[in-house]
């Protein structure tokens, strides 16, 4: 490899449209100057090659490795192995730099770009030559988001007895999971699996559970990070509240719940869900006449406990240490409001999954009955128990916002089954009811999940190929049209009420969140992970893990598992006492030279 | 029976505007939008299928791109950005190329260069057969005599050679080749109406969303263009611009009327396609250009020279008129017979072949 010039570098120019983030020319400049390196180029349309061709050429200026570039190079690799191979060359010499691989892309970072080639040129894995310099760690560690991904990776670390503050947004822990009745594919009872843990949270010795809050500033290195947290005034003593309830139901102020998909109220003196933890009762600033203008005050007069009710607190600023940190921030559901053509916000009787989940859950607003969606005197939409009656027809159609160019271009994984389980838990109240589903491709995806998909087909649900496009009213009920593409043709199912499987999207300020760790989001919101296939958990930036829905969608199971395995990373670097600095600390210059280093290495080796 | 795969259907395709047939992933979105569809005839997601798995017979076969008024809505909720809508529109300048037995229609749609030269040739034929006639050409009078012999030829040829032919061929498709089909007669005179009723109307397109004003532009764009080929051909319209009298009062204002029309609305199209606002408008072959604005200039050098003849500006309405004789020389023999001007018969002739296939008993 010394003086003579053996290696081609192809560029491949499919990126993904991002030819304005990485800057393709000076990357192949720079490559030109490595050592070994007899051309770097970017041919016009690479997939063109013609193998033979390039065998030719290979032979002719006797190349003996070839490296391929770019943000999907292992598209190309077969084509340049065959050549190798006619060349006479061993088809184990083609290279890969792959720039979405090790975030080059995403971060738009023309140095990382050409760090990879390095790599790739001196045939040095990046994690090996990209090593970032070490720190000791603080042994503490802050969760970030207490739903089911946030609450295991802070019990597996607490159970190693090491420190966690789990900070979550909202007054409670739970997450979307506390709001579900039942888990695909087992139909277990989701609060039975979630409350026990929730439980645990909230009396383990090792946690310290800091709810309504929210992390504010990220200062610091990886192993020692200082962390400012703003608890937000609940304006109730968390140390002296019994949750009697009496302020809750003295409040005159009624207001969306947000633990019932805001399908019931609540009031501004409130507890999110009976089972919250802590079980605490907090009044919302947003909506309490007392802060709102100062009339009121009645919960404070009625509350059996003396100073309880602080209704002038204000909120608190705390800062802490850590050396890890996992972000687990979760999703939004997508808005349902944005695709008009399924009458959802015009027609009372059109739900989404989430309202669904709500009304067939034993301890929801209906008590796990259905009833029709109507206004009260006030003008909220509720489903009182007055409405409750039996549907006879129900739609439920897939792929709401995910899988859409207009909306969300990725299949939310997640949709496909919880509907499954909706119309088989709709089934089971309503076995005469006629219940469709509307998909475009039926993703069973897990372990259990082709036979829950068949279970339900067998249970006698009608599951028809075709998205149906359109909801309209008709009298009081509904009519869905769709094709039925299986079928042949045209289909109009009258229905009593249509379900919207929303999709998962990232939260909108996940992008916020990110800057202030120091991490990235993709092009969808999701945060990234060092690498998508080998380490999943991990980020650029030292001692940040990601667990959960915010790096991408996936169920509860999945949720959990990476939960557990970015847990498991945590305690390895405590175990350890060393936490490696980000990745970004490193300068292409060190790649390079430890790259080259490993190369020789390697070659004498051999 | 078996479909033969075609797989070159596809690549032809290409040809005639097709964006790209692998987007669709079948969802089914497109037909159930769409407001034309029902239990028979269910498109576009249909047409799709059969130019990705290159059936060209079923293609060949299908009435359903001529049921499509192109409202767009298919397009705008597609979920892959597929251009349902401009798929249908492409099928359409396909069927016609497949109807036409000359194959120039193809070769007008597949070659943007030979079309563009052809409106040189015909332009300049018209020119040389002009001055080689036994009508004086410097002789105004005898320029209008010599131009309206050339309509009525122009008319008589084409309706004969190309179009009456095109019907047919396109029932030989539809009807005659589908085997899965078998018409009564009494069909076909029961269904009559209905081809009568969508020639006059054109109703269905009322059915789309947000198309009153569509349907409006398009009508009276239609009526007009019959009303003023009827003037042409059968009548010697200049002769209402030199007359006196009820008769030729009537007529002129009919004229004006008419011609007056046909210009702010075909001006109206070419401004909505130059917009590129409503989804039917984004994408513009060749022959969508060429359309509204031969239709523009046809309407708007009549009025000119009817106008200047009448006001007794002789020379300058002769010189208009040889422009409208080269222009109508060109509508007439390359836009009527090979390009756009012909779904003027292709959609109710597929309407009533549509209701031959729906009333008609399945082949077992």
């Amino acid at each position: 490899m010394e003086e003579k010039k053996t290696t081609v570098v192809y560029f491949c120019n499919s990126l993904n449209g991002n030819t304005d983030v990485i800057n393709i020319p000076e990357v192949i400049a720079y490559s030109k100057n490595l050592t070994g390196v007899y051309k770097a180029w970017l041919p016009d349309d690479i997939s063109l090659s013609d193998p033979e061709q390039v065998a030719g050429k290979i032979e002719k200026d006797s190349i003996q490795r070839i490296v391929i570039a770019g943000s999907n190079p292992g598209m190309y690799k077969s084509l340049f192995a065959k050549s190798m191979v006619l060349a006479g060359n061993s088809p184990d010499d083609v290279f890969l730099a792959s720039f979405t691989e090790y975030g080059a892309l995403t971060r738009a970072d023309t140095n990382w770009a050409k760090a990879i080639v390095a790599c790739a040129v001196y045939g040095v894995p990046v994690e090996d030559a990209a090593i970032p310099d070490e720190h000791p760690v603080n042994h503490e560690t802050l969760v970030i988001g207490g739903g089911i991904a946030g609450i295991q990776a802070s019990l597996e670390i607490a159970a190693s007895e090491n420190q966690v503050y789990l900070v979550e947004r909202s007054g409670t822990i739970g997450g979307h999971m506390a709001m579900f009745d039942k888990t695909f594919p087992t139909l277990d009872c989701a609060a039975c699996i979630l409350t026990p843990k929730m439980v645990e949270v909230g009396q383990h010795s090792h946690i310290k559970l800091m709810t309504y809050s929210e992390v504010q500033e990220v200062r610091g290195v990886p192993g020692n990070f200082t962390v400012k947290i703003l608890t937000k005034a609940r304006r109730m003593n968390l140390a002296t509240c019994i949750g009697c309830g009496i302020c809750a139901e003295k409040c005159p102020v009624k207001t969306p719940s947000e633990f019932d998909a805001n399908a019931s109220l609540r009031k501004a003196a409130y507890i999110p869900f009976p089972q919250a933890v802590p079980n605490k009762y907090l009044i919302d600033e947003s909506v309490c006449t007392y802060i709102l203008n100062g009339k009121c005050g009645i919960c404070a007069k009625v509350c059996p406990v003396p100073d309880c009710i602080d209704l002038d607190e204000k909120d608190e600023v705390v800062e802490i240490t850590v050396g890890n940190i996992i972000v687990a921030t979760g999703f939004q559901p997508f808005d349902a409001n944005k695709i008009e053509q399924f009458g959802y916000g015009k027609y009372p009787n059109v739900l989404t999954s989430l309202e669904l989940e709500r009304l067939l859950n034993a301890s929801g607003p209906t008590g796990g009955a259905i009833a029709k969606r109507v206004q009260d005197k006030k003008g909220n939409w509720v489903f009182p128990l007055e409405e409750i009656y039996s549907p006879k027809s129900i739609a439920i159609i897939h792929c709401i916002g995910s899988r859409d160019e207009n909306h969300n271009k990725y299949c939310s994984k997640v949709c496909c089954m919880y509907s499954l389980k909706l119309a088989h838990l709709l089934k089971e109240k309503f076995p005469n009811a006629m219940i469709n589903e509307y998909y475009i491709d039926m993703r069973a995806f897990g372990k259990g999940y082709e036979e829950f998909y068949n279970r339900i087909n067998n249970e006698g649900v009608n599951i028809i190929r075709g998205r149906s496009a359109k909801v309209e009213e008709n009298g009081d009920g509904l009519i869905v049209r769709s094709e039925d593409i299986e079928g042949g043709g045209l289909i109009e199912q009258e229905a009593d009420m249509v379900v919207l499987a929303v999709g998962l999207e990232a939260n909108k300020d996940a992008a916020k969140i990110a800057e202030m760790m120091g991490i990235t989001v993709d092009a969808d919101g999701w945060f990234n992970e060092y690498n998508y296939v080998s380490d999943p958990v991990d980020t650029f930036s030292g001692g940040i893990a990601v667990a959960g829905v915010c790096q991408g969608p996936k169920d509860i199971p999945d949720s959990v598992a990476q939960a557990s395995a970015a847990a498991s990373k945590v305690l390895q670097r405590i175990a350890t006492n060393k936490i490696k600095n980000s990745l970004k600390s490193v300068t292409l210059k060190q790649i390079e030279d430890k790259s080259k280093e490993l190369s020789k290495l390697m070659e004498e080796q051999s | 029976m078996s479909q033969r795969v075609n797989p070159e259907l596809k690549e032809d395709l290409l040809k005639y505007g097709v964006k790209d047939w692998n987007d669709c992933f079948h969802c089914g979105t497109c037909t159930a939008t769409c407001n034309l569809t029902d239990e028979s005839f269910a498109f576009p997601r249909k047409e799709i299928k059969y130019l990705q798995m290159g059936l060209k017979n079923k293609v060949a076969q299908s009435v359903e791109p001529w049921l499509c008024y192109y409202c767009g809505d298919c397009s705008e909720q597609c979920l892959r950005e597929a251009e349902p809508g401009e798929l249908m529109m492409s099928l359409r300048r396909y069927l016609m190329s497949l109807y036409d037995w000359t194959g120039i229609s193809g070769l007008f749609y597949r070659n943007k260069l030979v079309y563009i030269l052809s409106f040189f040739i015909v332009g300049i034929a018209i020119m040389l057969v002009a001055f080689s006639t036994k009508y004086d050409i410097n002789e105004w009078k005898s320029t209008f005599e010599f131009g309206h012999l050339l309509e009525q030829l122009f008319v008589a040829g084409v309706a004969l050679f190309i179009i009456l032919p095109s019907v047919f061929r396109m029932y030989w498709f539809a009807i005659v080749k589908d085997k899965t089909i078998k018409v009564s007669f009494i069909a076909y005179i029961t269904s009559l109406w209905e081809l009568f009723l969508h020639s006059v109307t054109q109703k269905n397109i009322l059915k789309c969303s947000n198309s009153t004003f569509t349907w409006f532009r398009h009508w009276i764009v239609a009526v007009s263009y019959i009303v003023m080929l009827v003037m042409v051909v059968v009548f010697d319209w200049f002769q209402f611009a030199d007359g006196s009298g009820a008769g030729a009062i009537i007529g002129q204002i009919i004229a004006y009327l008419v011609f007056g029309l046909l210009t702010i609305f075909s001006g109206i199209m070419i401004i909505k396609r130059i917009s590129k606002k409503e989804e039917q408008y984004k994408f513009s072959e060749l022959s969508d250009w060429f359309f509204p604005i031969w239709l523009f200039l046809l309407a708007l050098t009549a009025t000119l020279s009817f106008l200047t003849r009448q006001l007794g500006i002789v020379n300058v309405a002769q010189l208009i008129f040889i422009l409208h004789i080269i222009i109508i020389a060109q509508w007439a023999l390359l836009i009527v017979p090979f390009t756009k001007w012909a779904h003027i018969l292709y959609r109710p002739f597929g309407i009533y072949f549509a209701c031959l296939k729906k009333s008609s008993k399945p082949v077992k």
